[in-house]
């Protein structure tokens, strides 16, 4: 479950992005979010993250959370990929052994065990992609946050992987991509007029903002 | 705008509105705390702790040997001055010790307070992570920074054993809590400065700036008693030099501690520390990524 209280956020006085905003999302759901550019998706996801504070209220999870904009922020050339991704793996697991298995796993999915003592940014940027999505897939967390496509180029194995995770946690994706939203999700957050609009079915939810897209064009 | 209601979702059963009385309940309800478990921070700074480890065991040896020639050259140039200036049958202790005890903690002082300058800036990226907080990078910091300098004293501890110097402590425990102390008291500074220093660039700049003074002026390699009444009045208002005096005395048989004054040690410790995590809690947020 994820809460909003009273969530607000705005960057100078003109501009707001959510005021005073009160949501609780559902536990084992898949949340398409929906929004014009600027309009804060992404905000969203990094404030649920934890990565930005919002300017008042709160945000609480009753659980542990792994949000996709994370995965690669740590890595660096002065550490190898195996390194890496242990680091990643001890902020989520506590066991020495059990982090260790996910660290094996990643490279599995991902296809890439003979390269794990290769440092970081001297692997190609596709296989930098493989490894984060195999990392998503891979780490169990209650909470898992989507911005941007859910396989590296569509990959169909990948996409496999990620529908079947997204199963398992309460999952929040923006995407840009009405396909994939109606795919994949169950419900549906719609960013209109400073607040999040919630849609227990994503057709619904669709329907709704094209209706206010529409509206706001005939508007100016 | 819909004041007054406001929507309220439960089992993915969809969307009913609730009138005010009932939102009013509902907005007080305890949120649960998770991110902030003591168990994650354990985790957390491990996990920052080992980060650290590795990108100083992947960087240039240069940079470890440097850790190690710095302090070791002070002290040889120290003593070689002393000896000059008051000849080595002047000394009724050993000059080296003497030397060695007071710059290896001074360095240690000096490294926790100026990196802890950096460290929130420097792990930026890291607050993507929804368990990391800039404090646990802080503490990771101090951890490391202090072990680093374990391993050096341990070296110039051996060092020194090689080359026939008593490096027997008269009072064991008394340097050890001197030296945690120590380290406690530039934690305290560098997170009250560390936080302040994100708001104004100067402080960083004064820091480096004071270094060279601090190290004249904290009784790192002379006694304190070795001075005449006066300067050595204004040199006791330095904090500093009272641990300097501590490790001094507890580490030397035919020194004392006589100029040490504890609650003068443990008001320069404890006020940084509660400044600096109040200001922190006030200020963690300006340190995320926006």
């Amino acid at each position: 479950m994820i809460w909003l209280q009273r969530l607000t956020k705005y960057y100078e006085e003109d501009h707001i992005l959510f005021s005073d905003v009160n949501l609780l999302i559902p536990s084992g759901v898949t949340v398409g979010i929906l929004g014009e550019n600027g309009s804060g998706k992404s905000t969203l996801l990094k404030m649920i993250a934890g990565a930005e504070l919002p300017s008042s209220g709160r945000i609480a999870l009753d659980g542990s959370l792994l949000w996709a904009g994370s995965v690669t922020s740590a890595m660096n050339g002065q550490m190898t990929v195996e390194q890496s991704l242990r680091f990643l793996g001890r902020l989520y697991i506590e066991e020495d052994r059990l982090m260790e298995e996910k660290v094996e796993e990643i490279l599995r999915v991902a296809g890439l065990t003979e390269k794990r003592r290769i440092l970081w940014n001297k692997i190609p940027g596709d296989q930098r992609q493989k490894l984060k999505f195999a990392a998503l897939c891979v780490i169990e967390t209650d909470h898992l946050l989507i911005d941007g496509g859910l396989a590296p180029k569509n990959d169909s194995f990948f996409l496999e992987k990620m529908v079947e995770r997204m199963k398992r946690s309460t999952t929040l994706l923006a995407s840009g991509n009405k396909k994939i939203l109606r795919e994949y999700c169950d419900a549906g957050i719609v960013i209109h007029d400073r607040k999040l609009h919630y849609f227990d079915a994503i057709a619904k939810a669709q329907k709704f903002f094209e209706s206010v897209k529409s509206h706001d064009k005939t508007d100016t | 705008m819909k004041r007054g209601f406001f929507t309220r979702f439960s089992g993915g059963m969809g969307h009913t509105l609730f009138p005010v009385d009932e939102a009013a309940e509902w907005l007080k309800q305890e949120l649960p705390q998770e991110r902030n478990s003591w168990r994650r921070f354990k985790r957390v700074v491990y996990a920052l702790y080992l980060r650290q480890l590795q990108r100083q065991l992947k960087g240039e040896y240069a940079g470890f040997v440097w850790l190690l020639v710095e302090p070791l050259m002070m002290i040889i140039l120290f003593t070689l001055l002393h000896t000059v200036i008051r000849g080595r049958s002047s000394s009724s202790y050993d000059i080296i010790v003497f030397m060695g005890s007071g710059i290896v903690p001074f360095f240690l002082f000096r490294t926790i307070l100026t990196s802890s300058l950096r460290v929130f800036k420097q792990n930026k990226s890291l607050y993507h992570y929804s368990q990391i907080k800039p404090f646990d990078a802080f503490v990771a910091n101090a951890f490391f920074e202090s072990s680093l300098y374990a391993v050096i004293t341990l070296i110039l501890l051996l060092l020194a054993f090689l080359i026939g110097v008593d490096i027997v402590p008269q009072n064991f425990d008394g340097v050890v809590v001197g030296i945690l102390w120590l380290i406690l008291f530039g934690v305290s500074w560098g997170l009250f400065l560390g936080v302040l220093s994100h708001f104004y660039e100067v402080i960083s700049k004064f820091v480096s700036f004071m270094s060279f003074p601090l190290l004249i002026l904290s009784a790192v390699f002379f006694p304190l008693s070795s001075l005449p009444p006066v300067p050595r009045e204004w040199l006791l208002y330095n904090p500093l030099v009272h641990f300097m005096e501590w490790i001094h005395g507890s580490y030397l048989a035919t020194l004392d501690t006589r100029y040490v004054d504890f609650s003068y040690m443990f008001e320069w410790t404890v006020i940084p520390l509660f400044l600096g995590l109040w200001l922190y809690t006030k200020a963690e947020g300006k340190f995320l990524d926006s």
